[in-house]
């Protein structure tokens, strides 16, 4: 009863601010983005064959001086047509769900019937290419020849009809029971026509891999779906209005601008709670047993819009939809796409278990950086993943204290950003591939490295740099390549800009090294005193004075006393450290080490009690914190401590088990 | 009868203190082993400093990563010292009880008592491990295979929730029935010369039929330790164990806690015994 009770003020709270949530104005003026793929769609669900079919207008424009006569698109729901597909070739299990005993109604795959351009059909020039490999099964990339070629910086229209058959939710998109439907990446989607590293002018249209997300170009999507109308339906955009059709059905029309998606999702059971923030049309849908962790999603995506709109800059869209799945539709949480994030939760998750927050806040970071600064996610994860881990620690640091932003539960406080690193630290060889690498390329590991190695770095750079200048660095990064598609030099650049403006570039010890160590290098940074030696400074010894006259002094340890303390660097890394000396006389130094020997001495006037490299942990990348510093001090307290507890819970063991005796 | 157990379990505590004491130098043994392995590996390091004023994630982490594999040795030998501590604690237990039987609180009667019926209390151990297993494999598994049948196919969160909460006390209240039936059995074994199956039998029958006594007997200690590892928690948190004279502190009040432990345990078998002599002295 009480639970109801709570639900009841819950759901009352949640209408409460409806009645003041702010407007959804999808219109965006003047344009934000150069506006490439433009899509007009009418769409059906049917929830019977778990289907989308319908049409859509593309209006894409060359953005090159080549003329075009091929065109290329991601048809990502192939992924789940066979287990062939590159995506699913090779393994038994996605995300730990077996999938090869599926039924036939049960396997997803999108075609396309008909393509015309201004009424003549090219229905017959599709084709499936494989860019990437040879595997013929793959059919994640269409190509369609054009009888005539798009000029350059021409535009096209073509109309093309397709039906998407949804999978059973496998990961990200399809269906799951009781009418749950994860309509995403559903549509024949137009690659990137762009720029190689070497400026040479060509598709960027990948295939869907295991681990690889998405690129597209920028442009404006306007979307009618029809669906049943028990359906709770909302996704990407503004819905500009919802009209019954025929009876039982519903037709929701909805507007995007600038965006390079659009994704959405239909369920019966979901609640819609709309709030608003500076503006923004925030809408959540749950289901029922979630509502008690309602309050928890708006605080942490107040939090983050409160944050990054502070540090990056305002938020460009009109509204954020979260999605909440039900616990039967999990795999479809714990995504990104614009103005739409898709979460993961239960319903009796401890309030100091803060992974609720630190998840809504980085799928929403996700905003800033592959929403709007929409970094290739195939080819340069790190760009994206990496960014938003970074900003996910410093919201949630910001937010719930530094000490224990993620986890406070039972006395036990852990950091967000401690957690990034012991990430990165866990992998079982931290130097197994750099990060500027193609999610392809790697199997597993890929959180490690290009989520939790990149926050690291970024964390390291920010500790080297100076927290005003990262968010110049940050800020600069956003505005120049907001609504466009940069590169992993392009962020260099823009380090190396600000760095060098404010004479700052040896604080990273030279942004090239920094990044061709810790970007595109695979090395591990580690740093350690090996050893203190402290000795008496022997008094003058020898013969003094002219022949005759020798004066005979005999050397003995005098009074004074010479410290020596032996540094290494362990890894590869090479970043200026600072380094405090703490005197056996109470007094204290510090003092910087370029760290470029790998093996160094260093010598004092004064007895050496301790040493510590990095005393402030600003090299959050250094693998291992322990052999930072090296103390003479015979402190066993700590260790005793430990001791302590260890015995009592042994004892404890041992007595609970006496019961069975 | 819990009057009886407490009072036979104080006039006896020098017993419970030599109980212990062997727990704890059981204990020692792996505790040691900690530090020394903490203090080869870290000693020397100045952030083992931060393990005094709280928990550091980062510290603790690299530690692990770093000499973690000291610890799979510690379980291993955790894993061996386990059986030898059982062994110990049958014959403890056969000389407590046996004790109490007597009246005694001498030595040689202990040792007198863990000897003769130490292999009668082994079998009754090993019935009733073997009844543990079952009853923890009766809910246990059901346990684990409802997680994914609420979440996958039936989608209710709550149901699960709730299921848990009904079956998590019903199993524990079926440990309670066996531990108190083992006490029953073991009384019965000490009390009279019968065959373990008959004691294994007895013990099963007689706890159930005095449920409620025994049940009674049962939770007064359980929740009296509760109370008493609460009060310590309490007083743990609100010090913690940031200078040394507050480990020393703690640890004499850890200490004290075990051996409180040692002695309701055998306030609990007395309490029991006291019980079931009542009814053998009746027939």
């Amino acid at each position: 009863m009480a639970v109801r009770i709570l639900n009841l003020i819950t759901i009352l709270c949640s209408i409460i601010p409806v009645w003041t949530a702010a407007q959804c104005d999808p219109h965006m003026d003047p344009p934000k983005s150069q506006r490439v793929a433009n899509y007009k769609m009418a769409v059906t669900l049917d929830t019977m064959q778990k289907s989308v079919t319908g049409s859509q207008t593309l209006t894409w424009v060359n953005p090159s001086p080549d003329t075009i006569r091929e065109l290329r698109f991601y048809m990502y729901v192939n992924a789940f047509k066979n287990s062939r597909s590159t995506f699913l070739n090779g393994t038994r299990e996605i995300f730990g769900r077996h999938y090869k005993d599926r039924e036939r109604q049960e396997w997803g795959y999108i075609t396309v019937n008909k393509i015309t351009r201004d009424a003549s059909e090219l229905t017959d020039s599709i084709k499936y290419i494989q860019p990437d490999n040879d595997n013929s099964f793959d059919q994640t990339v269409m190509s369609v020849t054009l009888e005539k070629p798009v000029m350059p910086y021409d535009s096209i229209d073509l109309i093309m009809d397709f039906i998407t058959k949804l999978p059973k939710l496998l990961v990200r998109t399809g269906y799951s029971r009781d009418h749950f439907y994860h309509v995403t990446h559903w549509f024949p989607q137009i690659g990137v026509y762009e720029k190689d590293t070497l400026g040479k002018w060509g598709w960027n249209c990948h295939q869907f891999y295991r681990l690889t997300e998405f690129y597209a170009d920028f442009g404006n999507y306007d979307v009618v779906i029809e669906a049943p109308d028990n359906l709770v339906i909302d996704g990407t955009g503004c819905r500009m209005d919802s009209t019954s059709t025929r009876s039982g059905w519903q037709k929701l029309h909805y507007r995007a601008e600038d965006v390079i998606d659009f994704a959405w999702v239909a369920y019966p059971y979901f609640h819609r709670i709309e709030d608003d923030w500076n503006g923004v049309q925030i809408r959540l849908l749950t289901p029922e047993e979630h509502l008690n962790l309602v309050p928890r999603f708006l605080h942490a995506v107040k939090s983050a819009l409160s944050y990054l709109e502070a540090y990056i800059g305002p938020y460009p869209y009109a509204s954020i939809t979260m999605m909440d799945p039900p616990v039967h539709a999990l795999s479809s949480g714990f995504m990104e796409y614009p103005a739409y994030i898709t979460l993961g939760s239960f319903r009796y998750f401890p309030r100091g278990l803060r992974t609720i927050e630190s998840l809504v806040m980085h799928e929403f970071t996700h905003q800033y950086f592959m929403a709007v600064v929409a970094t290739n996610e195939k080819e340069e994860p790190w760009l994206d993943e990496g960014f938003v881990t970074y900003f996910e620690d410093r919201i949630m640091e910001a937010t719930y204290g530094q000490e224990a932003s993620l986890i406070d539960f039972l006395g036990y406080k852990i950091s967000n950003s401690a957690f990034t690193r012991s990430e990165y630290t866990d992998l079982p060889d931290p130097s197994f591939s750099p990060l500027a690498v193609p999610a392809w390329e790697l199997q597993n590991s890929s959180k490690g490295l290009f989520y939790s190695k990149t926050a690291t770095v970024l964390k390291t750079m920010e500790n080297l740099v100076g927290s005003a200048t990262m968010d110049t660095i940050i800020q600069r990064y956003y505005e120049r390549w907001k609504f466009r598609h940069p590169k992993g030099h392009d962020f260099k650049r823009v380090v190396s800009e600000v760095l060098s403006r404010d004479g700052k570039e040896a604080l990273l010890g030279g942004v090239d090294r920094f990044f061709d160590q810790l970007i595109y290098g695979t090395g591990v940074c580690d740093y350690m005193v090996e050893e203190i030696e402290n000795e008496r400074v022997w008094t003058d010894a020898g013969l003094f004075g002219e022949y005759q006259n020798f004066r005979f002094e005999e050397g003995r340890p005098g009074e004074e006393w010479r410290g020596v303390v032996t540094v290494r660097r362990l890894g590869e890394v090479i970043l200026p450290v600072d380094i405090m000396v703490q005197y056996e006389d109470g007094s204290s130094e510090m003092i910087s080490w370029d760290g470029v020997d790998s093996y160094y001495r260093f010598e004092f006037e004064k007895s050496v009690r301790s040493c510590h490299i990095d005393p402030e942990r600003k090299l959050m990348i250094d693998i291992d914190f322990l052999n930072n510093s090296l103390t003479l001090e015979d402190n066993k307290w700590p260790v005793r401590k430990m001791g302590v507890r260890s015995i009592y819970w042994i004892l404890n063991l041992l007595q609970s088990l006496a019961f069975l005796v | 009868m819990i009057r009886t157990g407490i009072l036979k379990g104080w006039r006896l505590w020098k017993l419970s203190l030599v109980l212990y004491i062997v727990e704890l130098v059981m204990a020692l043994f792996i505790g040691l082993q900690v530090m020394s392995a903490i203090e080869d590996g870290i000693s020397g390091s100045m952030d083992i400093e931060r393990f005094m004023d709280s928990f550091d994630y980062s510290t603790y982490h690299d530690f692990l990563v770093l000499h973690g594999d000291v610890f799979d040795l510690l379980i291993f030998q955790l894993k061996l010292f386990i059986p030898i501590f059982f062994i110990v604690n049958i014959f403890t237990t056969a000389g407590i009880l046996y004790c109490g039987k007597i009246n005694s609180s001498r030595w040689r009667d202990f040792w007198k008592g863990g000897s003769i019926h130490f292999f009668g209390l082994l079998v009754n151990f090993i019935l009733y491990s073997f009844l543990f297993l079952i009853w923890s494999l009766l809910w246990v598994g059901p346990m684990i295979w409802l997680v994914p049948y609420y979440l996958e196919t039936v989608g209710c969160e709550a149901c699960l929730f709730s299921t848990l909460i009904i079956m998590i006390p019903i199993y524990l209240f079926g440990l309670m029935y066996l531990i108190n039936a083992s006490a029953v059995s073991k009384c019965q074994l000490i009390e009279k010369d019968i065959s373990n199956l008959y004691a294994f039998g007895h013990g099963l029958g007689y706890s159930l039929r005095r449920m409620v006594k025994l049940s009674g007997i049962f939770l007064f200690f359980f929740l009296a330790l509760m109370v008493i590892l609460t009060i310590y928690n309490v007083f743990v948190r609100s010090l913690g164990l940031t200078t040394p004279t507050l480990i020393i502190l703690t640890a004499i009040v850890q200490q004290f806690i075990i051996w409180l432990r040692v002695l309701f345990r055998m306030m609990y078998l007395y309490s029991v015994q006291a019980m079931h002599f009542k009814k053998v002295s009746n027939e």
